[in-house]
């Protein structure tokens, strides 16, 4: 009887959060899923039209779809992969007392806290045609190219920009979770590796690895999501990399096609949902 | 119960994922684009002292009517996000809350282009602002949509008949001409501006013809010395679509025909982006805005480029204006881009909330009001009411002072505007649609920096205008 008691205080103790959840993004969910099968006229006055599954139809049959989705399944494989190896790296190498320590985190952490659009800004005079100074050291200095490239004009090269922009502006939050968990490992499971003669890369994988994973998982999982779904870095440096984001803003406020972008949303939902399940289920299952 | 639990957890971590994702997105709106001159920025200054209101609004609105009236208060969406420029509304707020003591108006300012764009489609699903600044291309898509309270449009610019320039209203008009799409507060215009002292020492012509324009560029175009010949507008975006446009309605081509229907295959249309596409072998290379262009012909990169008169102020503070002219594109015919700002009116507001829409637009476009606005952004935004353009008030600045000599060249281009989607007369709405979905601004990019053939350009947008136009 008590713990039937203790069942239903608990419930209703998460009742509040249950009931946010729902209102914030239940409702937001279920609109999106609804307008997917509808034709939505922009003006709210007018009636939706009810067009079962050509939004989804329309979706799948689209190129453009497919090339945006390989494109954002390599460059998020790229920045997540880079930024957290980049992230981890920096947090091992500053585990230790060196001087000047302070100064280096501030640097490291630079770029994440200064907003996007400086950022942005800044990069696009770096690689300016006229006065940037990648391109009179590449020009005017190495004599590497007679004319200035057109970085990010080309495809593959504002690609290759857009990723190194990414990794730089976002290692720093792989940095920070794993330097604060680093700190937390008993430093005798190093000494007793020592005693037993593990080198350098036993007492990482052994040791370090395992004591991270559950922030290597949150890690992956967060930037994952968030850079499946990256659009004010990528718009605002090129528009010649057409990631899904892209895609999706361009049907939903330059077509203002609602119901394609809802039922892109769906299926970009439904892959990362998928995807995140299974890399929680397969990869990092640690308890 | 354990069956219980999981299903709650995945939910939850269902919710979670879409709330990070939606986090994510979120992001979007607030940032800035960097491609369309209606977003640069000069900073507002000389913000007149708040005059009290008078003329037709303050008739409307009396002491005694105010007891009779229930409080009402309205939303104003506009884009002038600088700080110096939201204080020049709030005190033309001030001025008409004062006079009109039932009625509160609150602002609400968005950033510009894209992300004001993506805040109207969003409020446009539901509770839109009363009134809300646009250019004409925003007005045409929320006329498009049935977003605009005509009538009350109608109201307040037939309380004003004959203020202002023809050339404005031949913009601001639906295309049955029955209508307006916005009550006009002001108005820029593009063409080529051009240091007319480079140009007197390599005794060229002014670049006002195709032939004086190519032959310039030629004769400026010094790539080993970092100096071009002209700088062309080709980002993926609309200040493309402008520029272009100068271009292709001098030479008799537009987007549209007289039926409204798309029309830019036309072999008009295939030799204005031969030229252009020709124009740009001369030009700095690659995707060009309103910063490459703007910081090339301040730094002396170029003798000439494509801007509007947003960069007025910028010539002045660094004292270049002397050295400056202005000159439209001409082939058959003069050609100037212009984008009028306009106010417009929800549809659908409650009787008050309406009476309050109109009162507040009547209020900002009376002439000292007007003034108080265009000195938020002196030289970029012009007047579009003649009565405005010679008040004295209006006169009294700095920057405006500064550009007196070139007031024939300006005013003559507000003469000269022509638009893509205003054939014979007729102004199509639906052209907001496609200015919106970015076609034209692509089809210029894709023909200069990508290096496409203008025919096959032609044809691929126009098949793209008329997928538009059949939805």
């Amino acid at each position: 009887m008590n713990r039937k008691k203790e069942r239903i205080a608990g419930f209703l103790l998460i009742a509040p959060s249950i009931l946010l959840i729902l209102l914030l993004i239940g409702y937001p969910m279920v609109y999106n899923f609804i307008i997917s099968f509808h034709k939505v006229p922009v003006n709210p006055k007018k009636a939706m039209q009810a067009v079962g599954f050509a939004n989804f139809t329309k979706t799948l049959t689209d190129s453009s779809f497919y090339s945006a989705l390989g494109v954002t399944v390599f460059f998020t494989l790229l920045v997540v992969v880079l930024s957290t190896a980049a992230g981890l790296a920096a947090a091992i190498l500053l585990n230790r007392r060196f001087f000047g320590k302070k100064i280096v985190k501030a640097l490291i952490l630079l770029p994440y806290i200064v907003p996007s659009v400086s950022l942005i800004f800044a990069w696009k005079y770096m690689f300016n045609n006229t006065y940037g100074i990648v391109n009179y050291l590449y020009v005017d200095v190495l004599k590497l190219s007679e004319r200035a490239p057109l970085w990010f004009d080309r495809p593959a090269s504002a690609f290759a920009l857009v990723v190194l922009f990414s990794v730089w502006k976002f290692f720093p939050y792989a940095f920070m979770s794993f330097y604060a968990i680093l700190q937390t490992i008993d430093k005798t499971l190093y000494e007793a590796a020592d005693v037993d003669g593990a080198n350098g890369w036993q007492k990482f994988k052994v040791i370090t690895l395992q004591e991270i994973r559950p922030v290597l998982a949150t890690v992956v999982t967060l930037r994952t999501i968030w850079v499946f779904y990256m659009y004010t870095e990528i718009a605002l440096l090129s528009g010649q990399v057409k990631t899904i984001s892209v895609y999706l803003y361009e049907n939903a406020f330059s077509m203002r096609d609602m119901g394609k972008a809802a039922a892109i949303s769906i299926l970009l939902f439904a892959m990362i949902f998928s995807f995140i399940m299974l890399v929680r289920k397969k990869v990092f299952r640690y308890e | 119960m354990k069956k219980m639990k999981k299903t709650l957890a995945v939910f939850l971590a269902a919710s979670m994922a879409f709330g990070l994702t939606a986090c994510g997105g979120s992001k979007t709106e607030e940032t800035p684009q960097p491609d369309v001159p209606a977003t640069e920025s000069p900073a507002a200054e000389n913000s007149e002292p708040a005059p009290d209101s008078s003329g037709e609004a303050a008739q409307e609105g009396t002491a005694g009517e105010e007891t009779a009236k229930n409080p009402v208060s309205i939303q104003f969406m506009h884009s002038m996000v600088e700080e110096e420029r939201q204080q020049t509304i709030q005190g033309l707020i001030d001025s008409f809350e004062e006079e009109y003591s039932w009625i509160s108006v609150e602002q609400v300012p968005v950033d510009g282009d894209s992300a004001y764009d993506t805040k109207l489609t969003a409020f446009a699903g539901g509770g839109m602002p009363a009134v809300i600044e646009v250019n004409q291309n925003r007005a045409k898509w929320l006329v498009g949509n049935e977003l605009a309270d005509l009538d009350a449009i109608r109201e307040v610019i037939e309380a004003k008949p004959g203020e202002y320039y023809d050339a404005i209203l031949k913009i601001n008009t639906t295309e049955d001409g029955q209508n307006f799409i916005g009550v006009p507060v002001g108005g820029w215009v593009q063409g080529i501006w051009y240091n007319k002292t480079a140009f007197d020492e390599k005794g060229l012509a002014a670049p006002d013809t195709w032939e004086n324009i190519l032959a310039a560029a030629e004769a400026f175009y010094d790539p080993a010395n970092k100096k071009y010949g002209i700088a062309l507008p080709t980002v993926d975006g609309s200040f493309s679509e402008q520029s272009f446009s100068q271009f292709a309605l001098s030479a008799g081509a537009n987007a549209l025909n007289a039926d409204g229907e798309a029309d830019f295959n036309s072999e008009e249309m295939v030799e204005a982006l031969a030229f252009y596409k020709e124009l740009y072998q001369y030009s700095i290379q690659g995707s060009n805005s309103t910063t490459e262009i703007k910081d090339a012909l301040l730094n002396g990169s170029v003798p000439m480029g494509i801007y509007s008169t947003y960069i007025l102020k910028d010539l002045i503070n660094e004292g270049m204006m002397d050295d400056f002219g202005f000159a439209l594109v001409t082939s058959k015919t003069s050609a100037s881009y212009g984008s009028v700002g306009m106010l417009s009116i929800s549809d659908g507001l409650s009787e008050e909330e309406r009476e309050a829409a109109v009162l507040f637009v009547k209020f900002l476009v009376e002439p000292e009001n007007n003034i108080r606005w265009l000195h938020m952004a002196p030289g970029g935004q012009q007047p579009v009411m003649p009565a405005v353009a010679d008040d004295p008030a209006y006169l009294d600045n700095e920057i405006i002072k500064g550009f007196e000599t070139l007031s024939p060249e300006i005013s003559a281009a507000f003469g000269s505007i022509s638009l893509f989607g205003i054939v014979d007369g007729k102004n199509f709405v639906s052209m907001g649609d496609v200015t919106s979905s970015n076609v034209i601004g692509r089809a210029i990019y894709d023909l200069t920096v990508n290096d496409k053939t203008p025919e096959d350009v032609a044809a691929d947008t126009q098949k793209q205008i008329e997928g538009l136009l059949a939805q």
